[in-house]
């Protein structure tokens, strides 16, 4: 095996080294440490010896050349060597040395080997603490927390490394908190107030993909308990109700997350707000006619199926924009209000509740919300909603009619301060006073809006104008369907 | 100015004694000063110099054409003097230090082929014309005194009793050198056996340390001799100042080898220092000075001999000026292209190892040709044998990066030489005391 | 029994470790029949005579060189200097001949640097620093900083017994200010180790030396408006106690680091950034840090009171903590 004659590094800094002359030509014998080569550099000429003995096998680098410190430059067949001795099997190769003497003959430095009578020199004190750790420092991995990618909320909502490992933990959506600390940030106070009474979940009901009108009575049956504001919580019909053979031990199934998020959501809720309900009965019948005049002609003419919802969804923004308190968030001592209304439109899932967000829907016309409300449903069903979609809501509309139920109690979604419910919408005898005064009996399209409202900042005469608003816009709806 | 060639160097501040306390001039000297001279206000000093010649030459810098540069003025012209017999060493005594002298040299060449072929990390430094210094010296330390060796005393450790291996793998940054890679060249020392003390890179911080060393040692009830160098370039440091005059004014037995290489790296000893004869330092500690030939060993010899008599005796510090030069540049890297030409021929006579064969050859014939040859050719097989042995030996483990930065427990920290004495006053009963001293 | 100053307990350690030890001697400036420039080694020279008790020359270069070369010989040398201030005249030895013995070839260097440091007393800008951070910064050394009489006490007799070198920080404005009853057995105080030298729930305050008694002063200021400090007292520099620094923080979620040393480059930076690597989802705000200024330490009462954190600074930057 030949051994690689190289250009050695004359001094620190320098890189590079002409070869100025060869004392030696390929085929003629060398010994070792016999002037081979010589160099020139930044800093020195030099003669350089040879280093093995041999012969000289091949000029890689000729005279004249300028080449990079460390490159081999020539070769050396150590065939018929003339000198003895010199096994060279490792020139200058960095191996690593075992932990216990390695290599021939190498004694143990010094101050590796045991001290002779190795009683530990009478101190008493300890071993430093974290020394070797400290000159392992480098070493150190700062622990990135691995989570889903719902918890990027949280990083929308200014809060503290302390209170984010808590809400990942916890599965705590952040911006359901309420923050108390400076400009409106969670504190860790706030988030364990929130752990600790369980924070409010998402009051969702199904979003009928069907128009709620005529459901069948049987369904009303079930319409979901916590429609009622009742403190427990239990499954929405949609949720499988696990069986329970008769005879056997009661089965304990524990919560999946999305359950506790709800539990603990709801409980908040209820909490943080002065809840108040109050209902107004709505005439829909100008609606329901409009509707089913329009409806297979908005479908094929804009691919969107009708549904009431953005009827609602248009007439809660006009008395939003009446009584923008509705549309606001408490912060400590101070009320928020919105620029934006965000309106969330709860959505029934087989396995749960979400409240997807249509972003600035004061900016959509007709068209562009029932477009926003039918993607945001789809999507909420096929799983693909982003966390974006969930985020940001500013004020709800829920729809317990789908069940049939008249109207429901639902809970706000913190931190928002109102939801609305929509109920069932039933054909209903009601009378009628013409401008002469007189009474008559009519069948009309009869629909309850619920307001559910935190009484810290809305007020009863609010609540109740704001919900006439909404209902005088339904019931006189001239607005264009886009 | 011109200095008349005396054996007796007198500083050249005079003091007109009283007429109670005439200087009482070293055997061979003469006073060179005048009752009624001129400058009679100036002390009187007596530095014992023991060299055969006296050359009167300095370099200056001067301006040619378009180059600075330095010359040589003065007479060089004088061949070289016979080695001056020691008068302590035995004839066999000369041939270990002669022996000594060529594994040195034998090393360093080794050391400049192992870096022009790849294999050093770093940089060489020679000690090229200057082993009689180093070699005979450390010569007259006994086993249990301390040498702090400085990068050109490398023949110092081998007497020490390191071996050319443990030099090379420090260069060569190897696992199962003596510091495991942790530093290169000669910084490296031993504390139970050798009782080296390693040097850093700055100048003159181990006169402070081996001054300690005798202090720790006389607490013990021990005076010795504790043995450092200083160049003609690191002897301008405050630390140089400041330990050396601790230990004059502590009387502690610091034996200082100024080496008067004449260069301290590129700067000519003339740029270093206003004195002619750096010996004049002692002067101004209030402590013995004393001149040689730091190319003859047995002069070398003799001064480490009574320095370290002195220190031996508690009566302090030495500091011994060596004349001699650095025959390579600084370090590998320099070509030494600023030392006049003429200079190196002048020392080149004067090559230490080449007096002292002769003298042991030929002169004394203390050293038959044959057991000359084969006291070369031991040596030439002793540093081939650690040269392959170093290397073919690895390189370090990365792990053992960030160990023994602190010791915890991996020492047993030994009293060296004995005892401290017990406390002064005896309120109470005295006590026995503490710490198992090993009196080596 | 009477209590003790802080300089008392560290002249008592000194001479309980002296006459336990034989290696052990002092050497300085002008500690012998003088006793030294504060009086720590009073009535030393003539009990454990001038052999034990060395004046030297004026040249800390060759006061920490000896004290070295003394250790590598098996001693155990305790080196004043009269005014930590001057450490940088042996900042080579210290840094590059004692820190790195070990490191390099194996020679322990049992030696213990010692002396006044800190301000408060008007001392100017060259008897009044606090020249630690010189020395956290360098791997090899132990820099320890008592802040009460029993930490001085077990400290320096734990330093002594350590075979590493230790600079030793005895902060001049507590050396007779503070005083309490000392235990009489012999017991150490081990390096390494933090104090928590008051419990609270609301806010660590990471400190040493005479901020220590800063911050318990404060302390006694927010338990009135019910704000309630932890007080942690590093009490060792470097190696720092990780592992404590973490433990307050867990506790609290809020931290203020404390210390006298200027701001830039003071051991504050390396405090929070241990925080950071060690309880950084434990910070429920940004983590503040108190130091003086970056100035040389001013001469006169005014500038000098400016330059130095005090209680009141503690107190206002809690506050604003708490609201944040």
């Amino acid at each position: 095996m030949p051994t690689d004659v190289i250009m050695p590094q004359m001094g620190e800094s320098i890189v590079e080294g002409t070869i100025t002359k060869w004392l030696k030509k390929p085929g003629e014998q060398v010994q070792r440490d016999e002037p081979l080569f010589e160099i020139s550099t930044d800093k020195v000429d030099a003669e350089i010896p040879a280093p093995a003995s041999g012969v000289l096998k091949e000029i890689k680098t000729p005279e004249g050349t300028t080449v990079q410190v460390n490159t081999v430059v020539g070769l050396i067949d150590e065939a018929g060597a003339a000198t003895a001795t010199a096994p060279q099997p490792a020139q200058n190769n960095i191996q690593p040395a075992p932990s216990a003497p390695g290599g021939k003959e190498t004694e143990t430095p010094t101050y590796l080997r045991e001290a002779p009578g190795a009683a530990h020199g009478g101190t008493a004190d300890e071993p430093a603490r974290g020394m070797e750790a400290a000159a392992r420092s480098q070493e150190t991995v700062i622990e990135f927390p691995k989570g889903p990618e719902e918890e990027e909320d949280g990083e929308r909502v200014r809060s503290s490394p302390l209170v984010r490992r808590l809400a990942r933990e916890h599965e705590v959506d952040l911006r359901e908190v309420t923050g108390t600390g400076l400009g409106g940030r969670v504190t860790k106070d706030d988030i364990l107030r929130f752990v600790e009474q369980h924070p409010a979940g998402v009051p969702a009901i199904p979003l009928p993909s069907e128009p709620a009108v005529g459901r069948p009575a049987a369904a009303a049956a079930q319409a979901p308990a916590y429609q009622t504001g009742t403190a427990a919580p239990t499954m929405p019909a949609a949720q499988p109700a696990a069986p329970r053979p008769a005879g056997m031990a009661d089965e304990i199934v524990p919560m999946t997350p999305m359950r506790k998020k709800i539990a603990e959501r709801m409980v908040e809720s209820k909490r943080t707000s002065a809840h108040v309900h109050s209902v107004y009965e709505v005439d829909m019948t100008r609606i329901v006619k409009i509707r089913e005049r329009r409806k297979d002609d908005f479908e094929r003419r804009t691919g969107s199926r009708l549904t009431f919802m953005p009827f609602f969804c248009r007439a809660a923004i006009h008395a939003i924009r009446q009584f923008p308190i509705v549309n606001s968030s408490v912060e400590a001592d101070n009320i928020r209000y919105h620029r934006n209304i965000n309106l969330g439109i709860a959505v029934a899932l087989d396995w749960g509740l979400i409240v997807p967000v249509l972003k600035n829907a004061e900016e959509k016309n007709f068209l562009g919300l029932q477009r926003g409300i039918t993607d945001l449903a789809d999507r909420a069903r096929a799983r693909k909603l982003l966390p974006d979609d969930v985020a940001g809501g500013t004020f709800t509309l829920t729809n317990p009619g789908n069940y049939g139920q008249m109207f429901g109690l639902p809970i706000i979604l913190q931190p928002q301060v109102a939801i609305l419910g929509v109920g069932n919408i039933k054909k209903q005898t009601v009378v009628l006073t013409d401008e002469n005064g007189m009474d008559s009996i009519a069948i009309r399209s009869i629909c309850h809006i619920s307001l559910g409202y935190d009484h810290r900042v809305i007020d009863g005469a609010i609540g109740d104008q704001f919900l006439r608003e909404v209902s005088d816009y339904l019931q006189n709806w001239n607005e264009d369907l886009g | 100015m011109n200095k008349k060639e005396t054996a007796s160097r007198p500083s050249p501040n005079q003091v007109q004694d009283t007429p109670a306390e005439t200087p009482t001039p070293r055997a061979g000297s003469s006073p060179s000063v005048k009752a009624d001279d001129a400058s009679s206000m100036l002390r009187c000093y007596n530095l014992p110099d023991y060299r055969l010649e006296h050359p009167d030459f300095t370099v200056r810098q001067t301006t040619d054409a378009d180059e600075v540069r330095y010359e040589m003025l003065g007479d060089i012209s004088a061949p070289p003097p016979p080695i001056r017999s020691s008068k302590y060493l035995t004839p066999d005594q000369v041939i270990a230090i002669y022996r000594y002298m060529l594994l040195n040299r034998a090393m360093e060449a080794a050391l400049e082929n192992l870096y022009k072929q790849g294999k050093v990390v770093g940089g060489v430094y020679f000690g090229l014309g200057q082993e009689a210094c180093s070699c005979a010296s450390a010569f007259a330390l006994r086993k249990d005194e301390w040498l702090g060796p400085m990068i050109r005393n490398q023949g110092a450790l081998l007497v020490r009793g390191f071996s050319p291996r443990d030099v090379m793998m420090q260069y060569m940054a190897k696992a199962g050198s003596p510091t495991g890679g942790k530093d290169a060249s000669s910084h490296f020392g031993d504390i139970r056996d050798r009782n080296v003390v390693a040097p850093i890179s700055t100048l003159g911080d181990l006169i402070p340390v081996l001054a300690g060393v005798a202090l720790g040692a006389r607490l013990q009830g021990r005076n010795i001799a504790a043995m450092t160098y200083i160049g003609d370039g690191g002897q301008s440091t405050g630390v140089t100042y400041e330990g050396l005059n601790f230990a004059a004014v502590q009387r502690l037995g610091l034996v200082l080898i100024v080496e008067n290489n004449l260069w301290g790296y590129s700067t000519p000893s003339e740029l270093q220092s206003r004195l002619k004869d750096l010996a004049e330092r002692a002067v101004a500690y209030g402590i013995p000075g004393v001149i040689v030939d730091g190319t003859d060993a047995c002069q070398v010899y003799d001064a480490a001999h009574e320095a370290c008599a002195r220190a031996r005796r508690g009566e302090g510090p030495t500091l011994i000026e060596a004349k001699m030069m650095r025959m390579k540049g600084h370090a590998i890297h320099d070509g030494a292209h600023y030392v006049p030409r003429d200079l190196f021929e002048y020392w080149q006579q004067r090559d230490p190892i080449t007096r002292l064969e002769h003298f042991l050859v030929n002169e004394k014939g203390w050293l038959q040709p044959e057991r000359n040859q084969q006291l070369k050719a031991e040596v030439a097989r002793q540093i081939e044998e650690d040269r392959d042995q170093a290397v073919a030996s690895p390189m370090p483990d990365p792990a053992v990066t960030p160990l023994q930065v602190y010791c915890e427990g991996c020492h047993d920290i030994q009293l060296k030489y004995g005892t401290p004495p017990q406390r002064r006053t005896s309120a109470g009963q005295p006590e026995t005391e503490k710490g198992s001293g090993n009196s080596k | 029994m009477a209590p003790t100053t802080y300089l008392e307990a560290i002249r008592q350690g000194l001479w309980e470790e002296m006459e336990r030890d034989a290696r052990v001697f002092c050497i300085g400036e002008d500690i012998g029949i003088y006793g030294g420039a504060f009086q720590v080694t009073e009535g030393f020279i003539n009990h454990f005579g001038p052999q034990r008790v060395i004046d030297t020359p004026i040249a800390e270069s060759a006061i920490v060189g000896a004290a070295f070369g003394a250790a590598l010989t098996g001693m155990r040398p305790v080196a004043e200097f009269q005014f930590m201030d001057f450490l940088p005249c042996a900042f080579n030895q210290i840094t590059n001949m004692v820190a790195k013995a070990h490191y390099r070839w194996g020679a322990p260097a049992p030696l213990v640097i010692r002396g006044p440091s800190g301000g408060g007393v008007h001392g100017g800008p060259f008897h009044s620093q606090n020249p630690e951070a010189y020395f956290t910064h360098t791997p090899g050394l132990k820099v320890v900083c008592p802040a009460t009489a029993y930490d001085a006490k077990g400290l320096i007799k734990a330093a002594i017994r350590d075979p590493n070198p230790v600079i030793f920080f005895e902060h001049k404005f507590l050396y007779r200010r503070i005083k309490e009853e000392l235990p009489p057995e012999d017991y150490l105080v081990p390096l390494g180790q933090a104090r928590v030298a008051r419990s609270g729930g609301d806010i660590s305050v990471i400190t040493y030396a005479a901020m220590v008694h800063t911050a318990l002063e404060a302390a006694e200021e927010l338990a009135k408006e019910g704000i309630e400090l932890e007080v942690l007292d590093l009490r060792t520099l470097l190696p720092l106690d990780r592992q404590a620094i973490a433990d307050t923080v867990k506790r609290t979620n809020r931290v203020i680091v404390l210390h006298e040393d200027v701001r830039t480059g003071g051991i504050a930076g390396e405090i929070m950034a241990v925080i950071n690597e060690e309880a950084f989802e434990w910070l429920d705000a940004p983590v503040v840090r108190l130091t003086a200024l970056d100035t040389p330490v001013p001469f006169s009462p005014p500038l000098e009171e400016h330059f130095l954190p005090k209680a009141s600074d503690v107190v206002r930057e809690a506050r604003r903590l708490m609201a944040y």
